[in-house]
C-alpha cells in the first residue's frame, strides 16, 4: 500500500509537471517520469511484462516522437500563449469532476476481480508466456490488423513526407530558374 | 515461485529511491568540495567537441529526420510483439511460427517500401 | 494447457484479404513503375474480386449458411456482408473519381490508391466486427488512411489544416473510444460482444454504471467518425479542405463503417446498458438534426454545404440505429447505399465544376449550369433531389424506410423532428437547382472532361434512379433474418 502511494504521488506529480511546465523539453522530461513510475507500479503488481512494454514502447519509442516533434516545430518554451481564462476553468472543472467520479466508482463500490485467482496464476511468470497464448489464440486476428496499421503507418507517412521533400526541390528548382 | 520484491517491495523501492537521490547529492558535494573555483568564459560555453558554438539547441531540424523516428517506433512495437511469443513459443509450436512470418510479411512489405523510398538515407 | 486453435474460416476473411493483398502489392508495384494509371486498375481490380467473394459469402448467408471467424470476433453475417457491399461500392467511387482529378490537381502519386485500399478494408474490419478490439483496429486503420489522404494537398493551406485537425480531432475520437472500451472491459472483463453481453446478464453484476459510462463514450467515438452534434465540428473545414474525391470517400465509407459499428454494437451490447445510455443518443440526435440542416441552409460554398448535409444525413440514419434490431439495420444498409450514391455523385459532380485546387464552387458558379453543361447539370439535380429526399428518387425511399422503423420503435416526436428538418433540408438542396436552371450564366464555366469521372457519375445517377423506382429488390435482399449474435 505504502509502494502505492508513494509511486502515485510520484506519478501525478510528474502528470501535473507536463502539462504546467512551461518549456517543452522539461514537460516532455516529466512525462518521462510519469511513464517510468508507471512502469515501475507494473512491476509492484507482478506485471513484469507489462513493465518491460512500458519502458521500451512508451518511455523509449514515443519519448523519441515527442521530442523529435519539438525539435521540429522549433517550439519556444518563452512563447506568450493565448489565454482563455473561462476556458481554462471550465476545463478545470471538468477534469476535477471526471477524476472525482472515477474515483468515488473505483473506492466507494470496490469488487472483487471476476477472475482473480486464474490472473495471479498466470501473472506467476511475469505475464508474458500467458500474453503469448491469449496473443495467439483469442487475439490473433487482432494481432493481424495491428501489422497492418502499421502498415498503414509506414506508408502513410513515407508519402507525406517524401512528397514535400520532393514538393520542396520542385520548387526551389522553379525559383532558382525564374 | 517466490518474489522477494512481492514481500518488502516497498522497503526495495524505498531503498532504491534513497541510494539514487544519495548519489546525486554525494557526488555533487564531493566535486564541490574538492575542485578548484576558477570560472572562465570558456568554461563555461557549451561543450562542442572544440567547435565555438554558433546557436542554441533549439534549432529546426529537417522534416525526414521524422521518418527515422516513425520507423524505429514502428519497428519497437513489433518487436514487443515478439516477447511474448518467444516466452510462449514451446506452447504455440508451428502455428506460432506462421502467424508471426505473416505479421512480419506485412511489415517487409512496409520495409521495402520505406527503404526504397529512400527514407533509410541520411539527409543533409 | 494444450493449445487450442482459434477457428479461422479463411472465406469469410477472403474480402478483406483480397484488399490487403492488393494494397501491399500495389504499394510495392508503385515503387518500380510510377504510372498511377496501373496502379489505379490494380486497386479497382482488387475492389472488384473482393466484391465477388463478398457475393459469394452474401448467396451463402441467404441460404442460411452463417458464417464467422476466430470465434465469433470476426462476422460474415448478412449485415456485416452487406455493409461490405456499400464500402466497396464508395470506394471504387471514390478511385474512378480520383483518377483525373490527381492529375489535373497535380497530385498524382500512386500510393495513393494503396492507402485507399488500405482504409476501405479497415472499414470492412469495422463492419465485421464482433470484439471491441477488432473495431478499434479497424477504425484506427481507416482513419490513419484517411488522416494522410486528407492532407494530400500539401501545398493549399486548407488542405494541411483539415488533414491536422482532423487527425488531432481524431486522436482525441478515439481517446474516447478507447476509454470507452476499456470500462466496458473493466466492467464486464470481456472485450467480445457475446461475452460482454453474458457479462452484463449475469447473477449480481453491479457496475452497470461503470458499463454505461463506457458505452456512452464508444458512442462519442463512433459520434465523431460519422459527425455527429456535437462531435461535428471537424467535418466542416476538413470537408472543405480535403481534396473533392477524399471527400467523397471520407462522407461514403468511413461514415458507413462507423455506423455499421454502431448499429452492432446498439443492437446487441446498450439494450443491457442503463437508459441513460440510450437516451444521450436521442438528445445527439436531435442536436445534429437541427444543427446539421440549419447551418448548411447558410451555406454559400456547394462543398461546405455538402458538408452540413453529410452531417444532417448522419442524423437521419442514426434514428435508424436508434431502431436497431432487424427493421432499423435494413433501413440503415438500405440508406447508406442510397447515400452512398447519390453523395459520391454529387461529390464527383463538384470535381468537374472546380478548379484544379478545389477553389470555385460557390452558388454563384452554378448559375446558369443547364445552358453550358446540361448533362452535368442533370446529374447534379438528380444527386441533390435525392439528398433532399424527393420521391422516384433513393433518398425519399430511404428516409421513408428510416422515419418508419423509428415510428415501430417508438421514437415518434424525434422523427416528427426529423421530418420538419428534412423539409427544411429541401430548401438548400433546391437552390443550387434554381440557380443552374433559372439563373443567367455569371462566369464562364470550366470545361473540364474526365471520362473515369462520368463513369462514376453515370453509376451513381442509375443507382439512384433506379433504387428510387425499384426500391424493393435491394430491399428484400437485405431481409437479414437471425443475426449471428442473436441467439446468444
Amino acid at each position: 500500500m505504502l509502494t502505492f502511494v508513494v509511486l502515485s504521488v510520484l506519478m501525478i506529480v510528474g502528470a501535473v509537471g507536463v502539462i504546467t511546465l512551461k518549456q517543452p523539453v522539461h514537460a516532455a522530461l516529466s512525462l518521462v517520469a510519469t511513464l517510468l513510475t508507471l512502469a515501475v507500479t507494473y512491476v509492484t503488481l507482478q506485471a513484469h511484462f507489462l513493465a518491460a512494454i512500458q519502458v521500451i514502447v512508451y518511455a523509449g519509442a514515443i519519448m523519441v516522437l515527442f521530442l523529435f516533434v519539438i525539435m521540429l516545430l522549433n517550439i519556444q518554451g518563452d512563447q506568450p500563449q493565448p489565454h482563455f481564462r473561462w476556458m481554462q476553468i471550465v476545463a478545470y472543472l471538468t477534469a476535477l469532476l471526471a477524476a472525482g467520479a472515477i474515483a468515488a466508482t473505483a473506492f466507494l463500490s470496490p469488487r472483487e476481480l471476476p477472475n482473480a485467482e486464474l490472473m495471479s496464476e498466470a501473472l506467476a511468470g511475469g505475464g508474458a508466456a500467458a500474453i503469448g497464448e491469449a496473443l495467439f489464440n483469442d487475439f490473433v486476428l487482432a494481432f493481424q490488423l495491428v501489422g497492418v496499421l502499421l502498415l498503414t503507418g509506414i506508408i502513410g507517412a513515407v508519402s507525406l513526407v517524401q512528397r514535400k521533400a520532393t514538393q520542396t526541390a520542385k520548387d526551389e528548382r522553379e525559383l532558382s530558374g525564374v | 515461485m517466490d518474489y522477494a520484491l512481492e514481500l518488502s517491495g516497498a522497503l526495495y523501492i524505498a531503498l532504491f529511491a534513497l541510494i539514487g537521490i544519495a548519489i546525486v547529492f554525494v557526488t555533487l558535494g564531493m566535486s564541490r568540495m574538492i575542485a578548484p573555483h576558477n570560472i572562465t568564459p570558456g568554461k563555461l560555453a557549451i561543450y562542442e567537441c572544440g567547435e565555438i558554438p554558433s546557436r542554441g539547441t533549439d534549432v529546426q531540424f529537417n522534416v525526414n529526420y521524422y521518418l527515422f523516428a516513425i520507423m524505429f517506433v514502428i519497428f519497437d512495437v513489433e518487436v514487443a510483439f515478439f516477447f511474448p511469443w518467444a516466452v510462449a513459443f514451446d506452447a504455440l509450436g508451428i502455428y506460432g511460427v506462421v502467424a508471426v512470418a505473416l505479421f512480419l510479411l506485412l511489415l517487409l512489405d512496409g520495409l521495402i517500401y520505406a527503404w526504397t523510398k529512400g527514407v533509410l538515407k541520411w539527409v543533409y | 494447457m494444450p493449445l487450442v486453435l482459434p477457428d479461422i474460416d479463411w472465406l469469410t476473411l477472403a474480402p478483406l484479404l483480397v484488399l490487403l493483398s492488393t494494397a501491399s502489392l500495389a504499394a510495392l508495384y508503385a515503387l518500380y513503375n510510377r504510372s498511377s494509371k496501373a496502379v489505379a486498375l490494380l486497386a479497382l481490380l482488387g475492389l472488384a474480386v473482393a466484391a465477388i467473394f463478398n457475393l459469394q459469402l452474401f448467396v451463402a448467408s441467404r441460404a442460411g449458411e452463417l458464417r464467422s471467424s476466430f470465434g465469433l470476433r470476426y462476422l460474415a453475417d448478412q449485415g456485416a456482408l452487406a455493409f461490405n457491399f456499400v464500402i466497396l461500392l464508395g470506394a471504387a467511387l471514390a478511385i474512378l473519381i480520383s483518377y483525373d482529378y490527381l492529375k489535373r490537381a497535380e497530385l498524382e502519386q500512386p500510393e495513393y490508391y494503396p492507402l485507399m485500399l488500405l482504409s476501405a478494408s479497415g472499414a470492412m474490419v469495422m463492419a465485421a466486427a464482433g470484439d471491441l478490439i477488432i473495431l478499434l483496429l479497424g477504425l484506427e486503420i481507416m482513419s490513419l488512411a484517411v488522416y494522410v489522404l486528407s492532407a494530400w494537398r500539401q501545398q493549399a493551406r486548407e488542405s494541411a489544416e483539415a488533414g491536422m485537425k482532423y487527425f488531432l480531432l481524431g486522436a482525441f475520437a478515439s481517446a474516447f473510444l478507447i476509454y470507452g472500451i476499456a470500462l466496458i472491459y473493466g466492467a464486464t472483463g470481456f472485450f467480445s460482444y457475446p461475452q460482454i453481453v453474458a457479462g452484463l446478464l449475469a447473477e449480481g453484476f453491479e457496475q452497470i454504471f461503470l458499463a454505461t459510462l463506457g458505452g456512452i463514450m464508444i458512442l462519442a467515438g463512433l459520434g465523431f467518425k460519422v459527425a455527429l452534434v456535437p462531435f461535428h465540428q471537424w467535418a466542416p473545414d476538413v470537408y472543405t479542405g480535403a481534396p473533392t474525391p477524399v471527400t467523397a470517400f471520407m462522407s461514403v465509407v468511413v461514415k458507413t463503417a462507423a455506423f455499421a459499428a454502431l448499429l452492432r454494437i446498439f443492437a446487441f451490447i446498450y439494450p443491457e446498458l442503463g437508459v441513460l445510455a440510450v437516451q444521450s443518443l436521442v438528445v445527439l440526435i436531435a442536436l445534429t438534426l437541427i444543427v446539421g440542416n440549419f447551418t448548411a441552409l447558410v451555406q454559400r460554398g456547394i462543398k461546405r454545404m455538402l458538408a452540413y448535409s453529410a452531417v444532417a444525413h448522419a442524423g437521419y440514419l442514426a434514428l435508424a440505429v436508434l431502431a436497431a434490431g432487424n427493421l432499423g439495420m435494413r433501413a440503415a444498409i438500405w440508406y447508406l447505399t442510397a447515400y452512398t450514391l447519390m453523395n459520391a455523385g454529387a461529390f464527383a459532380v463538384l470535381t468537374l465544376l472546380s478548379d484544379r485546387n478545389d477553389h470555385g464552387d460557390d452558388l454563384e458558379r452554378f448559375a446558369g449550369l443547364a445552358r453550358s453543361r446540361p448533362y452535368l447539370a442533370a446529374a447534379m439535380t438528380v444527386f441533390l433531389l435525392s439528398l433532399a429526399g424527393i420521391p422516384l428518387l433513393a433518398g425519399f425511399v430511404g428516409k421513408i424506410l428510416v422515419f418508419s422503423a423509428a415510428i415501430e420503435a417508438g421514437y415518434v416526436s424525434l422523427t416528427v423532428i426529423a421530418i420538419i428538418t428534412s423539409v427544411v433540408a429541401m430548401v438548400y438542396y433546391l437552390r443550387p437547382v434554381m440557380y443552374m436552371y433559372f439563373r443567367e450564366p455569371e462566369y464562364e464555366p470550366l470545361q473540364t472532361n474526365s471520362r473515369s469521372t462520368h463513369i462514376a457519375i453515370g453509376i451513381a445517377v442509375f443507382g439512384t434512379v433506379l433504387l428510387g423506382i425499384f426500391p424493393g429488390w435491394w430491399y428484400s435482399l437485405l431481409d437479414l433474418g437471425q443475426s449471428l449474435l442473436a441467439g446468444l
